[in-house]
């Protein structure tokens, strides 16, 4: 059996806007992640403990050796969550030496102009579509070898986004951010890899 | 035969460096190779329980997620 600390290595923390509009490109991400072979992490799967959502995203994104930023929402209302949690990483990675980030955003250049502070760092650009979000996944996580096509992961992406509606049904809410249909997600994702061959059990 | 024999001498004589670059590296090699900021960034893919336990995947949501499979008519 692996070490759990061998399993965090291939944890990735998603620090992405929880909104409807988002929810394809969620599902996106989860697909890609899974069909990589790495571990889909978000402050969703994270219980309340008292010790406050700041703590616990902190403690999630320490124990992810790579963090994955979407800085895409930059319209009203503001949200300052992601840039925030960016900056965390970012001193993770100047202070422990072993966490990794990577930046996302929608509009290319759009970055330079709304967070100067990481210019010379080059975000990958998914133009708000499944395709490019699985492209930049593929682009910025893949390995040295093994790694699937932006077909197959296309493939579980639209399988798993079938269930979507069903699972917020099943679950009365209106979204997909909340823990049960995350992991739910994650299983679902976990399940299309493997009868893709992607990954064993 | 006298000359064979030197022949075969001068062989063994020669400098070894060239026939050490067809030897294939260590893994310490490989893995030095890939060394960034002291990390080992190549790693294997997780198997499906490994995910499922660092998620912290339940039973309930195996047969929450195999029922809407089944409700979209998608076979895994």
């Amino acid at each position: 059996m692996r070490s759990r600390r061998v399993v965090n290595r291939r944890s990735v923390f998603l620090n992405v806007p929880f909104d409807n509009s988002y929810e394809s490109l969620f599902v996106s991400l989860i697909s890609a992640l899974v069909a990589l072979g790495r571990v889909p992490r978000t402050v969703l799967e994270v219980p309340e403990q008292g010790a406050g959502s700041l703590m616990r995203i902190l403690r999630l994104i320490r124990s992810c050796p790579i963090s994955l930023h979407d800085l895409c929402r930059v319209g009203l209302p503001v949200r300052f969550n992601m840039h925030f949690e960016l900056g965390i990483a970012v001193a993770l990675s100047r202070i422990d030496r072993r966490h990794r980030f990577v930046m996302l955003e929608s509009e290319r250049h759009r970055l330079q102009t709304t967070l100067s502070d990481v210019n010379g760092f080059d975000p990958g650009i998914h133009n708000s579509t499944v395709k490019g979000i699985i492209s930049c996944a593929l682009a910025h996580l893949a390995t040295s070898r093994g790694n699937p096509d932006a077909r197959t992961v296309l493939r579980i992406r639209r399988k798993l986004w079938k269930t979507v509606p069903l699972l917020k049904r099943n679950h009365g809410r209106a979204t997909i951010y909340s823990r049960p249909i995350f992991n739910e997600l994650v299983k679902g994702a976990n399940l299309l890899a493997k009868g893709e061959g992607l990954i064993v059990a | 035969m006298l000359f064979d024999n030197e022949q075969s001498d001068e062989k063994d004589d020669m400098p070894k460096a060239d026939s050490r670059a067809n030897v294939s590296k260590s893994a310490k090699a490989h893995l030095g190779r890939n060394r960034v900021d002291g990390y080992v960034h190549v790693i294997s893919p997780a198997t499906v329980s490994e995910i499922d336990r660092a998620v912290g995947i339940k039973r309930s949501h195996v047969v929450n997620i195999l029922r809407a499979f089944a409700e979209a008519g998608i076979k895994v």
